[in-house]
């Protein structure tokens, strides 16, 4: 199942984070939707990173997607950009 | 963005602006001084990073675009020229208004960027670079996340100074247990041209503690040298660790809490002396040891306050350099500006004050002052010009000297017209001085023809209203031909001064202990006092005295035993009689309501430990009182002996 986040700040990373981990531990989560608006993208894109360590530690694979221009455009700014799954279309693409 | 951020970016970016004009005044000497081109290259870096944290967008991406173009002047890929400092200077005066911007703020901006883009391109390929690189990577430390850090910038900045195959390293990401989110563990590796150096790399990241790791340079023999660099101990000492330590070192005070605390410290000073007083008259041992604990404290407190009032003679003098620059460009004059004395200290309310009537000076001396280099050297002066401006301390006062190596006033215009004006009958004797003094009179400046007098008319009525404002006084001397010195003679303005408690007819005075020379009693003979023997030989040296009671119009004359202190001041020296001395007392400077204004010989007053009132002398008004006393006995040239 996909799980969409809705975290505002930083302070709102970790108690989310701490959900997912438990989601990815068991099993339950293989698409995570990161939300628009975040204050620092690449703050975002390290969350990423980090939700795709956890679940690689798991011998899982999760697909990260994110609907936020800005975040993408970060991401190929400092090189990450095959953190997140491409925005394709539809509603995501403004 | 608060206003109270807002303020501080402000101020600082003040004293940027002053720094890069500083940095180009240095640099307008010498187009090659590579210390001067990195001096402005920082104001600039530093004024795009604080825009950008506050907001200020339009600011910051003026002076980022601004700075890319000036890093090739750093980098030796174009040649500085007297266009590149008019456009500086533009772009200096633009910042402050970028603060606000508007349409008319973004043509200057695009008209700048587009005049120093072409002086850039001008000379493109005379430095061409080599295409060595060295690795570099770095990694923010610290929750710079949290801060709004933003990587995205620093590698747009690295791709600038020619950064490639840049690539992130995202092994230090933990999972999502151990993931703190405000941390940074992304670092990032890339390519860079080998002839960028350290510093240049340190302005990147000026505002980030970071992990930094340089490859090593190339080993190619075919590397270009950079000459221009100082030796890379001297370059070392100076630059990386220098932002970090001041930051240590010093913290930014809004100037309206600053005298608070001084007004805070003056009240607190008034309280000890009537605890001190209380103390006293209890004769209460502990009460006793408590009072002289507590006056030793707030001497301590009254100090250190009135330290941090005090401000260096160059902040002020930096910003004349700047108008002399831009006058020397507007009247296609050649002046040297020397400042002398920029350590002397002085009271921050006083620079402020001082500011306006040093403009209208020098704007003066460089307008109708200096000559056209033609002029000079057909007068065998050199062509340059020369404006010298000095402060110093002497005794209670601080002088602030102007002086310019121009034609002079010329003395025959200046009686002509004040004749003209009804200043002076057409045969009234004037001495020099008196007539070169009638420049500052209100009449000379209120026509506009007044400026072909020489030139020494307009506006320096208010220099004059301003100096007397601050119980100062200015003095101009002149020789035609040779050059024009304008004095300022200014009372230290310190908010608290050690004072000298006397009593005159009963009523309580103070002067400033620093004026003082000596105390000696009044012979018997000259109790009485009559004009004709208003002097006194003290150790040799004739001084001339003024009866206190005579000055404050106190009848009747007191006949019996009397102190005299003799003050001195601008080297001259005055004795002052006085019924009785009282003792020494802290003096906290309170301003007289602008209803006594007239009554010269009193500059202020001041709060004693009873609660009584005692007021402030005036020590210039009493030097010029004991001046008179000497011309109305002696001959001039006794006098000027």
């Amino acid at each position: 199942m996909t799980l969409s986040l809705h975290c505002e700040g930083f302070q709102d990373i970790v108690p989310e984070a701490q959900t997912l981990s438990a989601s990815l531990k068991s099993g339950t989560v293989d698409s995570v939707e990161l939300p628009t608006g975040f204050p620092s993208p690449i703050g975002l894109l390290q969350f990423a990173l980090s939700i795709r360590a956890s679940a690689e530690a798991q011998g899982r694979a999760v697909t990260i997607t994110c609907p936020d221009p800005e975040v993408h455009k970060v991401a190929q700014e400092c090189g990450l950009s095959g953190v997140l799954a491409p925005l394709t279309g539809g509603d995501h693409v403004q | 963005m608060s206003n109270e951020v807002l303020l501080i970016f402000l101020e600082e970016l003040r004293e940027l602006k002053e720094q890069f004009d500083t940095s180009l005044l240095s640099l307008r000497k010498d187009f090659t001084d590579q210390s001067s081109i990195d001096g402005a290259f920082r104001a600039l870096h530093t004024i795009k990073g604080s825009g950008a944290m506050c907001g200020l967008t339009q600011l910051s991406e003026f002076a980022h675009a601004f700075e890319t173009l000036f890093d090739e002047f750093r980098k030796g890929n174009a040649p500085v020229n007297q266009e590149v400092i008019r456009l500086s200077f533009e772009a200096s005066d633009l910042l402050p208004d970028l603060v606000n911007p508007s349409d008319i703020t973004a043509a200057r901006s695009a008209a700048i960027l587009s005049g120093l883009a072409n002086s850039v391109h001008a000379d493109e390929g005379a430095g061409a670079g080599t295409n060595l690189t060295k690795t570099f990577s770095f990694r923010l430390k610290g929750k710079v996340l949290e801060l709004g850090a933003n990587p995205a910038l620093i590698l747009q900045e690295l791709r600038e100074l020619g950064a490639t195959e840049i690539e992130a390293d995202t092994s230090a990401v933990p999972g999502l247990d151990d993931l703190d989110p405000e941390t940074c563990y992304i670092g990032w590796h890339m390519k860079l041209p080998a002839d960028v150096d350290e510093a240049a790399l340190n302005t990147v990241f000026l505002f980030f503690d970071v992990d930094k790791d340089y490859g090593s340079a190339p080993a190619a023999s075919g590397t270009p040298a950079q000459p221009a660099r100082p030796p890379a101990g001297a370059s070392a000492s100076s630059h990386p660790k220098a932002p970090a330590a001041q930051a240590e070192a010093s913290i930014r005070v809004g100037t309206s809490k600053l005298d608070s605390l001084v007004d805070q410290v003056g009240e607190l000073v008034i309280a000890e002396a009537r605890l001190s007083e209380l103390a006293r008259l209890s004769k209460d041992p502990n009460l006793l040891a408590l009072a002289e604990q507590i006056n030793r404290l707030s001497l301590g407190l009254r100090d250190t306050a009135m330290s941090i009032r005090m401000v260096p003679f160059g902040t002020l003098a930096s910003r004349f350099e700047r108008l002399v620059a831009d006058l020397c460009m507007t009247l296609s004059k050649d002046v040297t500006f020397e400042v002398i004395g920029r350590e002397t200290e002085l009271d921050k309310t006083m620079i402020e004050k001082l500011a306006d009537p040093l403009v209208h000076i020098i704007r003066n001396s460089m307008d109708h002052g200096i000559e056209p280099a033609e002029i000079r050297t057909a007068n065998g002066k050199k062509a340059t010009g020369s404006i010298q401006i000095s402060a110093e301390h002497i005794g209670s006062e601080v002088i602030v000297t102007v002086k310019d190596d121009g034609k002079g006033l010329d003395a025959d215009r200046i009686h002509a017209k004040a004749i003209e004006k009804g200043i002076l009958s057409p045969d009234e004797a004037v001495s020099q001085d008196r007539l070169f003094n009638l420049i500052f009179e209100p009449a000379f400046s209120t026509q506009s023809q007044v400026s072909e007098l020489s030139g020494r008319g307009v506006g320096m009525d208010v220099v004059k209203k301003t100096i007397d404002g601050l119980r100062g006084k200015v003095d101009v001397q002149s020789t035609a031909g040779k050059g024009t010195e304008i004095t300022l003679r200014l009372p230290l303005t310190l908010a608290i001064v050690e004072g000298l408690l006397i009593e005159v007819d009963h009523e309580k005075y103070t002067i400033p202990v620093s004026i003082v020379n000596e105390i000696v009693d009044l012979p018997a003979d000259k109790y009485a006092g009559t004009t004709s023997s208003d002097f006194l030989n003290v150790r040799g040296d004739f001084v001339p005295f003024v009866r206190l009671r005579k000055v404050l119009g106190c009848p009747p004359l007191f006949t019996g035993p009397q102190v005299l202190i003799v003050i001195s001041a601008s080297g001259e020296h005055v004795g002052i009689v006085v019924d009785r001395i009282i003792g020494k007392s802290q003096t906290v400077i309170k301003q007289m309501s602008p209803l006594h204004e007239d009554i010269t010989q009193i500059s202020g007053a001041t709060i004693l430990g009873d609660g009584t009132v005692a007021l402030i002398l005036d020590p210039i008004h009493l030097i010029e009182a004991g001046r008179e006393v000497r011309h109305a006995i002696m001959s001039p040239e006794e006098v000027s002996a």
